[in-house]
């Protein structure tokens, strides 16, 4: 036990070999009957909040994302759903807002507030907890939990506030919301009111839209008669996602995927 | 005695294990390493100095891009990891290393090449995080194309100690080295498994599964074993008393090496990784906490009868209260593991207090009293000033303390306001006190590293007097009467 070959061998090796399947092996077996949703599937649903960016801000959303047309939609949003998680990775966003509601203590079904009153906070009218086919998708690489909470869950934030809400948080977060210690992001924007957001500004606003966005209802815009524009319908949705939409019992169906063991 | 020189007892040549006659210890390296650490942790504790003013709602630098305040604190963890953590135990490692396997290192070449190449893939990772190019990964925040460079470098330090290590002829093999040994296998396998896996592999849960690995190895199975490798090494050589227990040294490295590993999910507990891992993680992360207590005691157990050194070596006072706060640390940590405790703290400054005692309070003050033990030793000078190094103590006790407390108050207070659906904005009202004091324990921090800084610069460039360690001459004096030198 105290040779060379066998601690490397031994604690190197052998024990981290142990850990990695426990802890990270397993887990992804469990999952891996999930399906990993690609970008060109996500973006075909596009949240009507990233089509009232081009209206509102014509000029700009040209600039930002030329060629924008309907058929050309999907596309556009995918690149800005890029680029806003970029902006979102880069200026660690993710080191104060999470974007998780934690799960309901399995001994504690009918508790409505959840943990820490997570479910009763952050969950949306169509959705609760977040579970694990929400991450299977392109932009979870990698995952953006978060393990600190300075400012609130983004992870229902679709259709919360407006994108001008977003736009005028961004240049000075006070002016909507005087508490908050969150600094400004200035080069969001091209001018120096605050105006005239730019490509960052656009894309980091139609990510915060798109967080939640798969639990969201749209109401019916004039877009959707378009015959050639495909919006993300719910059977392509992984069938674990469907379940809980449908806001019935939750943990009746197999959402984790190891409802046996939990529940 | 015969006359040596102090270039000789710095850079002595000796026999091997293997009978060559060889430069053992590359003081060299050694000491720059060191430097560069600390010079990146004055930056380090800048940057997180800086970001305290976040909450405080001070934005000196409104508007500059590559200043804004999340880069900063990305900036500032990578720095203390990467910049500080890696350098002071490379360099320490040098130190230490061949002069317990007899064996020198791979190459005193390989040892410019790893302090250029190393430093240079710190300053790229600053650079890279200041221009927008982080990776979403705790701990790992290094830009993607770096961590191409990082596994290289780490590849690199492997090879490097490795080979002494494994060539050494010496009969037994020290305790220090089993936390080498295994720290040196477990680190490039945790920096690859954390940096690509999820970032090109495995989405979502499962890769938040790895990730939880990954912040957590990167202290368990990196940081962790240096230090104590350090420790075991230095307590002894100091307070001139060998271990307490070889049983106890046992114990503490193969549960260390078995349990903690496997508490990597106890990052993202009530997240929706499946249950099993994390009530596994929460079972072996209270057993881990269990098996470095018996490595504290052994520790005090030797420093029995001897606390009164505490008075004279400010290095032994480093290493006690970095034990005394890793107790606290671990004690804490079984506590606030717990699935119950965790829907109070998690998400909140609790585990912020709770990371800056273990690699402030813990590692950070060890490296200080190896540096403080090391500086003259490598430099061949006495200290520019004692005082100080004293003031240094006083202004890191106060601030570590400060901040741990503090934070860990507002940590509960968050959380309660959180649990009992208080207006999101009241608990940032609440945390207001508890932040300004974290910011004032930011200063006692900083003006303690300049301390640190300025000491090591002054020994340096305006030595007062030389340095001469009369045992390690002693010691040196008889190796060279045996070889017939």
């Amino acid at each position: 036990m105290e040779r060379f070959n066998f601690v490397f061998v031994v604690a190197g090796l052998g024990c981290f070999a142990l850990a990695f399947v426990i802890q990270a092996v397993l887990p992804m077996a469990q999952y891996s009957g999930v399906e990993v949703v690609t970008m060109e599937q996500l973006s075909q649903d596009v949240p009507y909040q990233f089509e009232q960016l081009a209206e509102d801000y014509p000029t700009e959303f040209a600039a930002a994302f030329p060629d924008a047309d309907f058929p050309t939609m999907p596309e556009k949003f995918a690149e800005a759903l890029k680029t806003g998680k970029g902006s979102y990775v880069a200026e660690a966003c993710w080191h104060c807002h999470t974007q998780q509601i934690r799960r309901r203590d399995p001994n504690k079904p009918n508790e409505v507030s959840g943990v820490g009153g997570d479910i009763q906070r952050w969950a949306s009218d169509t959705a609760s907890e977040s579970i694990p086919a929400e991450y299977f998708n392109e932009m979870n690489y990698p995952h953006l939990f978060g393990t600190r909470r300075v400012g609130p869950d983004l992870f229902r934030e679709s259709g919360r506030h407006s994108n001008d809400w977003h736009l005028a948080h961004f240049w000075n977060p006070r002016e909507t919301s005087p508490y908050s210690v969150m600094p400004s992001y200035r080069w969001f924007f091209d001018d120096d009111q605050g105006l005239i957001p730019n490509k960052r500004g656009l894309s980091i606003v139609a990510y915060m839209q798109w967080l939640g966005s798969w639990h969201t209802q749209f109401a019916p815009t004039k877009y959707d008669n378009l015959p050639d524009v495909t919006f993300f319908d719910e059977t392509d949705y992984p069938e674990v996602l469907i379940e809980v939409d449908d806001g019935g019992d939750e943990y009746g169906d197999d959402a984790y995927g190891d409802a046996e063991e939990d529940y | 005695m015969a006359q040596i020189s102090v270039q000789d007892w710095i850079r002595p040549v000796v026999v091997t294990t293997r009978g060559q006659q060889r430069l053992l210890v590359d003081t060299t390296a050694a000491k720059w390493h060191l430097f560069a650490g600390v010079t990146w942790i004055v930056l380090g504790i800048i940057a997180g100095l800086i970001y305290s003013l976040v909450f405080l709602r001070l934005y000196p630098h409104e508007g500059t891009e590559w200043l804004s305040f999340g880069r900063i604190r990305m900036m500032h963890t990578n720095l203390i990891a990467y910049g500080w953590l890696v350098n002071c135990f490379i360099g320490m490692m040098y130190w230490v290393v061949p002069r317990l396997t007899g064996e020198p290192v791979f190459n005193h070449a390989l040892a410019k090449l790893i302090l250029v190449v190393w430093n240079a893939i710190v300053a790229i990772v600053l650079v890279g995080i200041a221009m927008g190019h982080a990776q979403a990964i705790e701990w790992g925040e290094t830009p993607f194309f770096t961590d191409h460079l990082i596994v290289l470098g780490v590849a690199l330090v492997v090879v490097q100690f490795t080979w002494s290590i494994a060539r050494s002829r010496e009969k037994a093999m020290y305790v220090t080295l089993w936390y080498f040994t295994a720290g040196l296998v477990w680190t490039p396998l945790v920096y690859v498994m954390g940096n690509y896996l999820p970032e090109k592999l495995v989405p979502g849960t499962s890769g938040a599964a790895l990730v939880g690995l990954f912040i957590h190895d990167l202290v368990g199975l990196f940081v962790t074993p240096m230090g104590w490798g350090l420790m075991y090494f230095f307590v002894p050589v100091i307070a001139k008393k060998p271990i307490y227990s070889h049983a106890i040294s046992l114990v503490g490295f193969w549960g260390l090496a078995f349990f903690y590993p496997l508490n990597g999910v106890h990052h993202f507990l009530w997240s929706s990784i499946p249950m099993f891992a994390q009530y596994g993680a929460v079972i072996s992360t209270i057993a881990v906490e269990i098996v470095v207590t018996t490595v504290v005691i052994n520790f005090v157990m030797t420093m029995r009868g001897e606390w009164h050194q505490l008075r004279e070596s400010l290095a032994l006072r480093w290493f006690m209260v970095g034990m005394v706060n890793y107790f606290i640390t671990c004690l804490q940590c079984a506590f606030q593991t717990t699935l119950t405790m965790q829907k109070l703290i998690h998400f909140t400054d609790w585990v912020v207090g709770h990371a800056h005692l273990v690699m402030f309070g813990v590692f950070s003050f060890w490296i200080v009293g190896v540096i403080e033990h090391l500086w003259p030793r490598l430099t061949g000078r006495a200290w520019w000033s004692r005082r100080l190094n004293v003031w240094h103590f006083w202004l890191w006790v106060v601030g570590v303390y400060l901040m741990f407390f503090d934070l860990m108050i507002v940590g509960v207070i968050q959380g309660i306001s959180w649990d009992k659906l208080d207006p999101w904005a009241d608990s940032i009202f609440y945390s207001e006190l508890g932040w300004f004091l974290r910011t004032i324990s930011g200063v006692f921090i900083t003006l303690g590293v300049f301390c640190l800084f300025i000491n090591m610069l002054m020994t340096m460039i305006k030595p007062t007097s030389q340095y001469e360690d009369d045992d390690y001459v002693d010691q040196l004096v008889d190796k060279t009467a045996a070889s017939g030198a």
